[in-house]
């Protein structure tokens, strides 16, 4: 489904990747992992197509995401670092407003978040929840997807041991429906069955 | 052409390019001005308005040429840059922005010394100096935006934008600080009317004005060449240059 | 397009909870027209003279404190990279946050005009040409600031950076509106300035939203 062909990824002028090479097919769940400041947000950013390498390329279902970004766009569900939730607004109100703008359905924003375990939370001004209740919040999208690819930038951070449990029980379950999901994390995740791609 | 035109965009092709002409850019500058310069101070008859005062838009009006053309160059390297994600269009905007200030200064000055002895007043709200004065504000924010951006590619991606979209600004403030002139200083001869230009004035200023062109790429070429090191310092054409010096 | 206008709507929402926010720059707006004739002598002449150049200082200032949270909230939590994965294009959404602003800003200090055209003596005739020419500047303003906020996105002290930048792009949305509320107030004809603010204004929406979303990309790069 996803390829990426020979991309050589810098930073400032630091080369953090050199010719790297990598596919994800459906059903599979890829690991990335390395130390910190090796470059994964990067690569995850420039597989998401919100940075572009200096050389290679990204390709979808063998386009080059460049030639199409449309498509790529509406089977891909990013969850980055940040949780994309504004500290004024609810979660209701943050999720409501965030899957409009990307084109997903609403209507599954409030059983999504009840979910996640944030029953009586959900309409508190985010400032008012815990790290690990607004990770929860951010990945309560991944309950409503039916995106192919997930890529989730070190989806368990803040997340106590409950809320581990419930992603991982979502990235199996995606895998098993057929869709893909490439992370980044510092610990296993749903090792079972998980291709590990080691960062130097 | 189109190969040539692609080779020079190579920084190492571009590099040992420069650094052969730009001895022959000094030489061309250094004899356009003088010829020029030894025309207009020396040749030249006195203007029968303005008697010797006029002899200032031999480097006056040579500054204002430059403060617009450079700017035009930036802007269209700039979308060269933005376009063909070329480096080299890149490092053009960075390296020109302080030049062309430079270029603007020097043209407000004159604009300014000139006005004295006619208007009594260092400063006058005249619209082509208002412009010039404007102008280089924008070239300061182009500066300004380069050294605030920390990764170097970011930062000349940025500014060539900048650049693109203050050349589109340029005609509208012109236009506008014209307008506004007209409304509130009345039918006057504004101070920088030509005299009516006997051939004699005219030429030498033409030498002046592309004298300071080859200036202008004598300066910027080892601007260039040292920002292309700078930023390329790790690779290993870099290596063989520096070796090799 | 129901995607531009969840996110006006977001804006709106955000902006009503920040309402203190919006209040102060309103409050900043009067402030500068209020303090003004405290420094010198405030003989109408003298204030109807210099009425249209200080409510656009007003303006301009205010405008560039208010773009400070144009897009750095979206920068900090996140948001602004999943706009950027929007199918939505990219300047649409540049289109509806900088509506979102004004309507936030631009539009109140459009409806405090008439309490402004009152302490400067403005005569009765002039004043919906003084709203006119702040409906057409304002939005101008707005998308055009936007640019400058969008390259200067990330960037820490980037305040006094984005004033150098947008200035020289303020400058004919000075003069003109200036213009227009002067030729209204002294009884000349002010409808060549309101045709200027309002070609600038058509050029903005074209293609300062294209500019923006260039900028974004290179900010978030």
């Amino acid at each position: 489904m996803l390829t990426a062909e020979g991309l050589v990824i810098t930073r400032g002028d630091r080369v953090l990747l050199r010719g790297f090479d990598l596919s994800v097919d459906p059903g599979e769940r890829v690991h990335l992992k390395g130390p910190n400041g090796v470059g994964k947000s990067t690569l995850i950013k420039v597989l998401c197509g919100l940075r572009r390498a200096e050389e290679g390329r990204v390709c979808w279902h063998g386009t080059d995401i460049r030639h199409d970004p449309d498509s790529y766009e509406r089977s891909l569900l990013y969850i980055g670092h940040e949780n994309a939730l504004n500290p004024d607004l609810s979660a209701v109100e943050n999720l409501h407003s965030l899957q409009a703008i990307l084109g997903c359905e609403t209507e599954g924003v409030e059983r999504a978040l009840q979910d996640a375990g944030l029953k009586g939370r959900m309409h508190l001004p985010c400032r008012k929840l815990s790290a690990g209740q607004r990770r929860r919040a951010a990945l309560s999208r991944l309950l409503s997807s039916r995106h192919p690819l997930w890529i989730l930038d070190e989806p368990a951070a803040a997340l106590d041991a409950a809320g581990r449990a419930w992603l991982e029980a979502m990235m199996l379950a995606h895998g098993e429906a057929g869709g893909a999901v490439l992370f980044s994390a510092h610990e296993p995740l749903a090792e079972a069955g998980c291709r590990v791609v080691e960062l130097t | 052409m189109y190969r040539w035109f692609h080779q020079l965009g190579s920084p190492p092709y571009f590099y040992r390019l420069a650094r052969r002409l730009e001895p022959w850019l000094a030489i061309a500058a250094l004899l356009l001005i003088a010829w020029g310069v030894y025309g207009g101070l020396v040749k030249a008859p006195p203007d029968y308005q303005q008697g010797e005062a006029f002899r200032i838009i031999y480097v006056h009006v040579p500054s204002a040429w430059l403060s617009l053309f450079v700017y035009t160059a930036m802007a269209v390297a700039g979308a060269v840059a933005l376009v063909w994600r070329m480096k080299l269009a890149e490092v053009f905007v960075t390296a020109a922005a302080p030049l062309g200030a430079a270029f603007t200064f020097l043209a407000l000055v004159t604009g300014s010394i000139w006005g004295k002895p006619m208007w009594g007043t260092w400063w006058v709200w005249d619209a082509r100096l208002t412009s010039e004065l404007i102008l280089l504000f924008l070239y300061l924010g182009v500066i300004a935006l380069n050294a605030a951006i920390e990764d170097r590619r970011s930062a000349a991606r940025a500014c060539a934008l900048l650049a693109l979209v203050g050349v589109i600004n340029v005609p509208i403030v012109h236009y506008s600080v014209e307008w506004w002139n007209t409304l509130h200083q009345g039918p006057t001869i504004t101070r920088f009317d030509r005299p009516a230009m006997a051939p004699e004035m005219l030429w030498p200023l033409l030498w002046c004005a592309l004298g300071f062109n080859f200036l202008f790429f004598w300066l910027q070429l080892p601007r260039m060449r040292y920002e292309l090191l700078q930023r390329e310092a790790r690779s290993r054409w870099v290596a063989r240059e520096l070796g090799s010096e | 397009m129901s995607s531009m206008w969840a996110i006006v709507r977001r804006d709106l929402l955000l902006g009503l909870r920040q309402r203190g926010e919006i209040l102060q720059h309103l409050f900043f707006f009067l402030l500068v027209i209020v303090l003004f004739p405290l420094g010198t002598r405030p003989e109408p002449a003298m204030l109807l003279a210099v009425g249209p150049a200080l409510i656009w200082m007003a303006v301009l200032l205010s405008a560039m404190l208010s773009l400070q949270r144009l897009f750095r909230p979206e920068l900090e939590d996140g948001s602004l990279e999943q706009c950027l994965l929007s199918p939505l294009p990219l300047p649409l959404v540049v289109l509806s946050k900088v509506t979102a602003h004004w309507l936030a800003s631009g539009l109140i200090y459009i409806l405090a005009s008439p309490l402004i055209a009152l302490l400067l003596g403005v005569p009765g005739p002039a004043i919906p040409v003084i709203m006119a020419a702040l409906a057409l500047g304002t939005p101008t303003l707005g998308l055009v600031g936007a640019i400058g906020v969008a390259l200067t996105l990330g960037l820490p002290r980037a305040g006094l950076l984005l004033s150098l930048l947008i200035f020289p792009l303020f400058v004919p949305v000075l003069i003109f509106g200036a213009g227009a509320m002067s030729a209204a107030i002294t009884g000349l004809e002010f409808r060549g300035p309101l045709l200027m603010l309002a070609a600038m204004l058509v050029l903005s929406v074209t293609l300062a939203p294209l500019a923006t979303a260039a900028a974004l990309r290179i900010s978030l790069e």
